[in-house]
């Protein structure tokens, strides 16, 4: 609401915005999750599930939610309120769509892979999910300033600023590189996923 | 006997530290008493994870009976917002147990542990939360029950409704695993009792075995503890 109090805006730019904003808050919701839930609370819940596993998938199911929740009410507010400048085509809605849900995947599966029991020093979560966000957010920006040659420093981290890139400047094309820039974060978020999964199945 | 969980040759370390537990051959039988001795930091709780099935282990295989359920109560029960009736069948629910049997269960625990507390759990005093702990692990009647020194905090009538409830277990076939201080109590009721030190089991002390031992237990248990 607080991206919307001057208007009018311009769509994709909007959407970027909402998008980075959005990447922050479920990983802050990721994070709040996993620290809400003690360990021995955890371990009730694993064995009220009928496995830990089950018990892990449903935990990040609803951090999941929550992002799609979040990522509508950032689509469809701003449309409803009258926010931009201009009508919302479909495209630019289902590309904003794709966008926001990607990025608060990211944004929870970095928060949940940072956290306890994945990660045990609990001081150290907060500083290093952080730092993943603003450098992954960053990263073109520090690419620029550093040189290319470091770029391959950054794969590891979420794939997160081509895609915000392509909404500030939308292409129209369909080419193989275009596309990438949306599988990738799929992929790169089911790895995470099932990383995530086996590293707090082994740590429980 | 079929044994309901049965460890083999099982380790579990963290990270690259030493072995919690290291070469434990282990199994649960149906109607069994098992209690695990064992001083602080010696691998009690671990072990009971890998019965109740929350840790993995790092060497071996932990082998479970098909549609086996557990119960398992921790030492530490967390403190939640909740009230109890509202923890408990917001477990119920995730245990799919239909609402009106929930609802039956719930007051049949309540009644059972006499907690009648109104407001959240982190209200209780120890011994209250203790109780919750305790109906939380015993609400889906499971076929293992595994506790982590359950009378931590209890007082005497209320181990007295618990050794009932353990008898009742026992006597309508389920398994119980239990650490715990209270030497008396764990030979009262267990059939066996395992010793651990260092992460091994190292003593094995046998009651005996069947319906006879089952039954002189629940019987000394309800004279010890002035159960009728």
């Amino acid at each position: 609401m607080l991206l919307y109090t001057a208007r009018p805006n311009p769509v994709m730019g909007s959407y970027a915005a909402s998008s980075v904003l959005l990447y922050f808050v479920s990983a802050w919701i990721g994070t709040g999750f996993c620290g809400a839930i003690g360990e021995a609370q955890e371990h009730i819940a694993a064995v009220h599930t009928g496995s830990v596993r089950k018990y892990l998938i449903g935990k990040t199911m609803a951090v999941f939610a929550c992002g799609l929740l979040l990522s509508l009410a950032a689509l469809i507010y701003p449309v409803a309120a009258g926010s931009f400048d201009e009508r919302v085509r479909a495209g630019e809605w289902l590309t904003a769509l794709l966008a926001h849900v990607e990025l608060a995947v990211l944004g929870g599966l970095a928060a949940l892979i940072l956290s306890q029991p994945v990660i045990r020093k609990g001081s150290l979560t907060a500083a290093m999910l952080l730092l993943v966000l603003i450098l992954s957010i960053a990263r073109d920006g520090i690419l620029k300033e550093i040189g290319g040659g470091f770029a391959p420093l950054f794969i590891p981290l979420p794939p997160v600023a081509p895609v915000v890139d392509r909404l500030i400047n939308p292409d129209a094309d369909l080419s193989m590189q275009n596309a990438a820039v949306w599988i990738w974060p799929l992929v790169y978020g089911g790895v995470l996923y099932v990383l995530y999964l086996r590293l707090a199945e082994k740590k429980m | 006997m079929e044994a309901l969980i049965e460890l083999r040759n099982v380790g579990k370390w963290y990270a690259a530290g030493r072995p919690v537990v290291q070469q434990v051959d282990l199994a649960v039988y149906r109607g069994q008493g098992l209690a695990i001795r064992g001083r602080n930091g010696s691998g009690k709780t671990t072990l009971l994870k890998l019965i109740a099935g929350i840790t993995r282990p790092s060497a071996g295989a932990v082998r479970r009976a098909p549609e086996l359920t557990v119960g398992y109560a921790p030492e530490r029960f967390p403190p939640v917002r909740f009230r109890a009736e509202e923890y408990l069948a917001h477990l119920g629910r995730i245990r799919r147990i239909p609402k009106p049997e929930l609802e039956r269960r719930i007051q049949e625990l309540m009644d059972l542990f006499q907690l009648h507390a109104a407001g959240p759990i982190t209200h209780f005093s120890k011994g209250m939360t203790q109780k919750v702990n305790l109906m939380q692990a015993v609400l889906a009647r499971p076929d293992v029950l595994v506790l982590d020194e359950p009378l931590s905090g209890l007082d005497a009538g209320s181990q007295a409704d618990f050794a009932r409830l353990l008898a009742k277990f026992k006597q309508e076939g389920a398994a119980i695993v239990m650490t715990g201080h209270e030497p008396e109590f764990a030979d009262a009721w267990a059939d066996r009792t395992v010793v651990i030190r260092y992460g091994r089991l190292e003593e094995l002390q046998e009651r005996g075995a069947g319906a006879a031992a089952q039954a002189e237990t629940s019987d000394w248990i309800c004279n010890q503890w002035g159960v009728n």
